[in-house]
C-alpha cells in the first residue's frame, strides 16, 4: 500500500469517527426544528418544513435572559480562576519554598471533591454571608475551578525554559512582572485551554446553580432549560431549541480560542 | 524559617476556618430578615412561594390566581419561584434544612409531607380552617384534608388530585376481548386474549422505578385492609408487614411479568416512551396516573386519530381481598406554610384565596386538572373526561395513597428497587418483604433514638 | 534560582484562601456531620460516632457502587486514554487541516447533561431506539437488549456515553503535551530509519509521560466522582445496578433523607480520591527526581 493510500485511509477513519461524535449534536439541531411530540415515536425523522416554533417557545421561556446570566457568571468566574491560579501555578512551578508540595497537594484535593459533598454546608455559608445570587455561585465556581487550572498551568510553567526567566531577572524584573509579562504570553495556549475547559464546565454546571440561585430572573442556562420540563410532560422541542441556543456561544468561543492554541503551540515557545 | 512558615499557615488557616465558622451560631439566633421592598412607594409584605409548576398551563394559571390575590390584597406581594420537580426535591430540602425556607411551598402528600411536619417545619392551619363555622374546611372535596392531618392538626391544603387507572385503547379492547374486566381473573383473561391476538397487553415504563410499584401498591390495597396498611406503612406504627397479602401482591405482579404481559424491557423504558407505546397502539392498556389525561386528549402529544380511542377503568377487584374493592388509588399535591414565616396571617390569607372556588374554577379551566374544591369542575370549564373523573372521585368510597408515598423514603426505596429486580427475575417476593422489614426496623430505631419523633412530646 | 518565600506566599495565598473557604471548610463540616444521624428537615442530630461507617460496611449497595466505580476507572482508562492519544497524534500531525475535526471531537463536552441524557436514552430505548433498530436491520434479533434497563449492560452503556463526551477533552490535554515535543527529535528518529509505530513508542510516549500521568489522574478522579450522566440516564438503576458512590450519596441525602449516612459516603469518596492523588504524586515525584 502506498503512503498516500495510508494517509487517505487514516483521514477516512477520522472522518467516520468524527461523524459518530457529531451525530448527537446534529440530532439536537435537527430535533429542534421538528414538533416535539414526534421525537419519541420517530426519533430519526427530518423536519418537514423550516419550523421555528420551538425557538419561539424557548424565547418565550426567557432563554435570552438565561443566556445573559450564564454569560456574566461564566466570564467573571473564568477571569477570577485564571487571575488566582496563574500566580499560584507560577509559585508552585518556579519558586522553591517550604510547604510548596503540601499546599499544592492541598489545592489538588479539590479535583477530587464532588460538588454534592459540600452542597449543604455551602448553602448555609451563602445564607450566612447574605451574598446575592451571582456571588453565591461564582464563589464556589472559582474555588472548584482552581485545582484543575493550577495543575495544568503549573505543568506548563515547569516547561518554560530557564533562560527566559533568568534573562528577565537580569533585567531586574520581579516575579510578578515575570509572571505577567513573560510567562503568561508564552503560556497563552495553556491559558486558552484552561479558559475553555472552565467555561464549558461553568456553562453547564447544574447542582450549585440549582440550589444557590433564588430568584428566577437570575437563573443560568442549565437551570432555565430544566424549567421546560414539567412534572409529567416536558416540552422536548423547546428543550432542544434551548440546547442549540446554549451550545452556539461555546462553539464560537472554542473556535476563537482554538486559533490561539494553534498559534501558541506552533510558535514552539516551549522546550 | 521553615517553622515560621508552618506556624503562619496554621494560624491563617485557623483564622479562616474560625471566620467562616463564625456566622454559624449567629444564624441560629436571628432569622434571616424577609426581603422587604417598597413596591410602588407603598410598604407591602413580601411572601416567597415555591412551586413545581414550571410549565404552561399550570404556571400561567397560578400567575392569574396570584394577580387576583394582589388586586384584592394590596398589602401583600406573593413572589412565585418555580423549580422543576426533581430539582425541587433537593432545593426545598436544602432551604428548609438550613433554616431559610420560603413562606409558602409545594408538597406531595404522604410521608414526604409528614417528614416536614415531623421536623416542625410546617405551620398548622387547623384554626383557620375551622373559622366561620368550618367554611373553609367544608369547601375541600371529600376527606382530602385527612391526608394533610397528623395528630389532629392540619398542615396545609391538598390542591390537585391525581389517581391511577387502567387507561385502555377502546378499539383494541372491543376487537379482541369480552369487555372491561371487573375482577383480577377477568383482567388476566383480557391480557391473555390480547396476547393471543398479538397485541402487547400492558405498557410499562419503569426506568424511574415507581410506575411498576403502582400495580403492587394497588394489589396490596385490594387484599389487605386499609387500617392494616396504614399501620404497616407508618415508620413508627405498630405494624410489621406480616400480612401474607404483601407477598401475595408481589407474586401477582410477578405473574404478570412471567406471562409476558408487559412491553419488552420495562426497566429500560422511560415513562414517556411507555405512553408513546400506548398511543401508537403497540400496547392496549397503560396503568398510569390522571396526569396523562392532557397528553392523550385533543391538543396533547398523542396523534390526532387517537384522541377518541381511549378510556379508563378502575383497578379490578381481587376476590376474597380484605380491602375496599371500589377504592381509588392516588395522591394529593398541595401547599403548606413554613413554620418559620414572619407573616402567618397573610400567608394563610393567600392559601385561602388559592383554595377558593373562584381560583379552583379558573385553574380547572386553564389546566383541565382536578382541583380538590367542591364544585371546581363544571359543564363550562371541563370536558367529559375531566367531568367523569371528578364524579368518580366524588363517588369513591375511599381513596388510598400509593404505597411509596406513605412508606418512609428509604423503606419505599427498597420496595421500588425490589419491583425492578422482580421484573429482571433477580429476586423473590419473600426476599423483598424481608428487606422491607429489616429496613423498617432500622428506621424505627433511628427515629426513636433521634427523639424528634413524637410531636406531642416535643411541643408539650 | 533565588528563594523568595514572601513573594511565593503572596502568589499562593489568595488561591489557597478561596479554596479553603469554599471547599475545605464545608468539607470538614461534612466529615463532622458523618458522625451523626440526622435529617435535613429536623434540627435534632443524634451522635452516632462511627455508626454510619459501620452501617456502610454492611451495605450491599456500597459494594455494588464500589465495583461500578472500579469498572468506571478501568474502562475509562482503557478506552479514553488510547483513543484520546490516537486522536491527538492523528490530528496533531497536521494541525491546521484538522481544526474542524478537533472542534468536532470537543463538541460533546459543551452539550448540557440534560440534553445528553435525552439523546442517549432515546438511542438506547428498547422499543423505539435506534440501537435495537440497527441491530435488527443487521439481522441479529437475538442481540437486542434492554440496554439501560439491563443490570449487566447499564453501566457499560453509560460509560460509552462518557467516553463519547470526554474523549475530546482528554485529546486536548494530550495535544498540548504533544505540541511541546520539538520537531527535531522526530527528524532525528526519521533519519535513524524508525517507523511511525517505533517513533511513537520510543520517542513520543516517553516524552509525554508526565502529561499522560496527569491525564490518567484526571480520568481516575473523574471516574470516582462521576454523577450527572448516570443520574440523567438511569438514576443508578435498575435496582442499584448502575449505582456509583456519588449517585448513592445523592440518593441517601436528598431522597432517603439520611444526611449523616450520605456524609459518610462522601467521606469514603474523598478517601478514595486522596489515595489516587497520593499514588499520582508518588509516581510523578519519582519521575521528577529521576529527570
Amino acid at each position: 500500500m502506498t503512503r498516500r493510500a495510508l494517509v487517505w485511509l487514516r483521514d477516512l477513519g477520522f472522518a467516520l469517527l468524527a461523524a459518530v461524535f457529531m451525530l448527537p449534536l446534529a440530532w439536537t439541531v435537527i430535533g429542534s426544528l421538528r414538533p416535539g411530540n414526534t421525537l419519541r415515536t420517530e426519533p430519526w425523522g427530518l423536519p418537514e418544513a423550516l419550523d421555528l416554533e420551538n425557538y419561539v417557545a424557548a424565547w418565550e421561556g426567557d432563554i435570552g435572559l438565561y443566556l445573559l446570566n450564564s454569560t456574566v457568571v461564566t466570564i467573571v468566574s473564568v477571569a477570577l480562576i485564571i487571575g488566582l491560579s496563574a500566580p499560584a501555578a507560577y509559585a508552585f512551578a518556579r519558586l522553591r519554598f517550604s510547604g510548596s508540595g503540601l499546599i499544592f497537594g492541598f489545592i489538588l484535593t479539590g479535583l477530587l471533591i464532588p460538588a454534592h459533598a459540600v452542597l449543604i454546608p455551602l448553602y448555609q455559608l451563602n445564607s450566612a454571608l447574605r451574598v446575592g445570587d451571582y456571588l453565591a455561585i461564582i464563589g464556589p465556581y472559582v474555588a472548584f475551578g482552581l485545582p484543575l487550572s493550577t495543575l495544568l498551568l503549573r505543568a506548563y510553567f515547569v516547561e518554560v525554559p530557564c533562560e527566559l526567566m533568568e534573562a528577565a531577572i537580569v533585567d531586574g524584573a520581579g516575579h510578578w512582572r515575570i509572571l505577567w509579562q513573560v510567562f503568561m504570553p508564552i503560556a497563552r495556549p495553556a491559558v486558552a485551554t484552561v479558559a475553555i475547559f472552565q467555561a464549558a464546565w461553568i456553562w453547564n454546571e447544574l447542582p450549585f446553580a440549582l440550589v444557590f440561585i433564588k430568584e428566577s430572573a437570575h437563573q443560568t442556562l442549565p437551570v432555565g432549560l430544566l424549567s421546560f420540563q414539567g412534572e409529567h410532560i416536558a416540552n422536548w422541542g423547546a428543550i432542544l431549541a434551548g440546547v442549540t441556543v446554549a451550545v452556539v456561544p461555546l462553539m464560537i468561543l472554542y473556535l476563537l480560542f482554538q486559533k490561539h492554541i494553534v498559534r501558541g503551540l506552533t510558535a514552539g515557545a516551549v522546550k | 524559617m521553615k517553622r515560621w512558615i508552618a506556624c503562619a499557615t496554621v494560624l491563617i488557616l485557623g483564622a479562616l476556618l474560625a471566620l467562616s465558622g463564625c456566622p454559624g451560631p449567629q444564624q441560629d439566633g436571628e432569622l434571616t430578615p424577609p426581603r422587604q421592598e417598597i413596591a410602588n412607594g407603598e410598604q407591602a409584605t413580601q411572601l416567597e412561594m415555591w412551586t413545581i409548576w414550571t410549565t404552561e398551563p399550570r404556571k400561567g394559571a397560578l400567575e392569574e390566581i396570584v394577580a387576583s390575590f394582589h388586586s384584592a390584597n394590596p398589602d401583600v406581594r406573593v413572589n412565585v419561584t418555580d423549580v422543576e420537580p426533581d430539582a425541587y426535591k433537593t432545593r426545598i430540602r436544602v432551604a428548609v434544612g438550613s433554616g431559610d425556607p420560603p413562606d409558602i411551598f409545594f408538597v406531595w402528600s404522604g410521608e414526604w409531607l409528614h417528614n416536614f411536619v415531623r421536623g416542625d417545619n410546617v405551620l398548622p392551619i387547623t384554626d383557620a380552617l375551622a373559622a366561620d363555622g368550618n367554611a373553609w374546611r367544608e369547601r375541600v372535596m371529600g376527606d382530602a384534608l385527612k391526608w394533610y392531618t397528623f395528630d389532629g392538626e392540619t398542615y396545609g391544603i391538598p390542591f390537585l388530585r391525581q389517581c391511577t387507572f387502567f387507561f385502555y385503547n377502546t378499539d383494541l379492547l372491543d376487537q379482541h376481548t369480552d369487555g372491561i374486566p371487573e375482577t383480577w381473573d377477568e383482567f388476566l383473561s383480557v391480557c391473555q386474549a390480547l396476547q393471543d391476538a398479538g397485541v402487547t397487553p400492558l405498557a410499562l415504563g419503569n426506568s424511574v422505578k415507581w410506575p411498576a410499584h403502582h400495580y403492587v401498591s394497588c394489589l396490596w390495597q385490594r387484599m389487605i385492609g386499609e387500617q392494616q396498611l396504614l399501620e404497616d406503612f407508618d415508620p413508627l406504627g405498630p405494624g410489621d408487614y406480616s400480612d401474607p397479602g404483601y407477598v401475595r401482591g408481589l407474586e401477582m405482579f410477578r405473574d404478570l411479568v412471567e406471562r409476558g404481559c408487559f412491553n419488552d424491557h420495562p426497566n429500560g423504558t422511560t415513562r414517556e416512551n411507555a405512553r408513546a407505546l400506548f398511543y401508537t397502539g403497540e400496547a392496549a392498556m397503560f396503568y398510569t396516573g390522571t396526569w396523562n389525561l392532557n397528553a392523550l386528549r385533543e391538543g396533547g402529544e398523542a396523534p390526532e386519530e387517537f384522541h377518541d380511542a381511549w378510556s379508563w377503568f378502575n383497578f379490578p377487584a381481587v376476590e376474597g381481598g380484605d380491602g375496599n374493592q371500589q377504592a381509588l388509588h392516588g395522591g394529593a399535591d398541595g401547599y403548606v406554610i413554613s413554620s418559620k414565616t414572619k407573616h402567618p396571617d397573610k400567608a394563610i390569607r393567600f392559601l385561602k384565596h388559592l383554595n377558593s372556588v373562584e381560583s379552583a374554577r379558573l385553574f380547572v379551566d386553564r389546566c383541565k386538572e382536578l382541583v380538590l374544591v367542591d364544585g371546581s369542575v363544571t359543564e363550562e370549564n371541563a370536558d367529559e373526561h375531566l367531568r367523569r373523573y371528578y364524579q368518580q372521585v366524588a363517588d369513591a368510597p375511599t381513596i388510598v395513597p400509593w404505597a411509596d408515598t406513605l412508606m418512609e423514603r428509604s423503606v419505599a426505596e427498597v420496595l421500588l428497587n425490589g419491583c425492578q429486580a422482580l421484573i429482571e427475575g433477580t429476586t423473590t417476593p419473600e426476599q423483598i418483604m424481608a428487606d422491607i422489614r429489616k429496613r423498617q426496623a432500622e428506621v424505627k430505631a433511628e427515629l426513636q433514638a433521634s427523639g424528634g419523633v413524637d410531636l406531642g412530646e416535643d411541643t408539650g | 534560582m533565588r528563594d523568595r518565600p514572601l513573594t511565593a506566599w503572596l502568589m499562593v495565598l489568595p488561591a489557597a484562601a478561596v479554596f479553603a473557604f469554599y471547599i475545605t471548610y464545608p468539607l470538614v463540616h461534612t466529615v463532622v456531620l458523618s458522625a451523626y444521624s440526622w435529617s435535613a428537615l429536623n434540627p435534632v442530630r443524634t451522635w452516632k460516632g462511627l455508626g454510619n461507617y459501620a452501617d456502610l460496611m454492611q451495605d450491599p449497595v456500597l459494594l455494588t457502587a464500589l465495583k461500578n466505580n472500579a469498572l468506571w476507572i478501568l474502562l475509562s482508562l482503557a478506552i479514553q486514554l488510547p483513543l484520546a492519544m490516537l486522536l491527538a497524534v492523528g490530528i496533531g500531525s497536521s494541525l491546521r487541516r484538522h481544526r474542524v475535526l478537533r472542534t468536532v471531537f470537543f463538541s460533546p463536552l459543551i452539550v448540557p447533561a440534560v440534553a445528553v441524557g435525552l439523546i442517549w436514552t432515546l438511542f438506547y430505548d428498547p422499543n423505539f431506539g435506534a440501537l435495537n433498530a440497527l441491530i435488527e436491520q443487521l439481522g441479529l434479533e437475538n442481540l437486542t437488549a434492554g440496554w439501560l434497563g439491563d443490570p449487566q449492560l447499564a453501566t457499560p452503556c453509560i460509560i460509552t456515553v462518557s467516553c463519547w463526551r470526554y474523549t475530546g477533552f482528554h485529546m486536548m490535554i494530550l495535544l498540548a503535551g504533544l505540541q511541546a515535543i520539538p520537531e527535531e527529535i522526530y527528524e532525528a528518529a526519521r533519519i535513524d530509519g524508525a517507523g511511525a509505530w517505533r517513533t511513537f513508542w520510543h520517542v513520543t510516549l516517553p516524552l509525554m509521560k508526565r502529561i499522560v500521568l496527569v491525564d490518567a489522574l484526571l480520568i481516575t478522579v473523574g471516574s470516582v466522582k462521576i454523577f450527572d450522566l448516570i443520574w440523567v440516564m438511569t438514576g443508578g438503576g435498575p435496582n442499584h445496578a448502575s449505582e456509583v458512590l456519588a449517585t448513592y450519596m445523592y440518593r441517601s441525602a436528598f431522597s432517603d433523607d439520611r444526611m449523616g449516612y450520605a456524609a459518610a459516603i462522601a467521606t469514603v469518596m474523598l478517601a478514595l480520591t486522596m489515595l489516587a492523588t497520593i499514588i499520582y504524586v508518588r509516581l510523578t515525584g519519582r519521575e521528577e527526581a529521576a529527570g
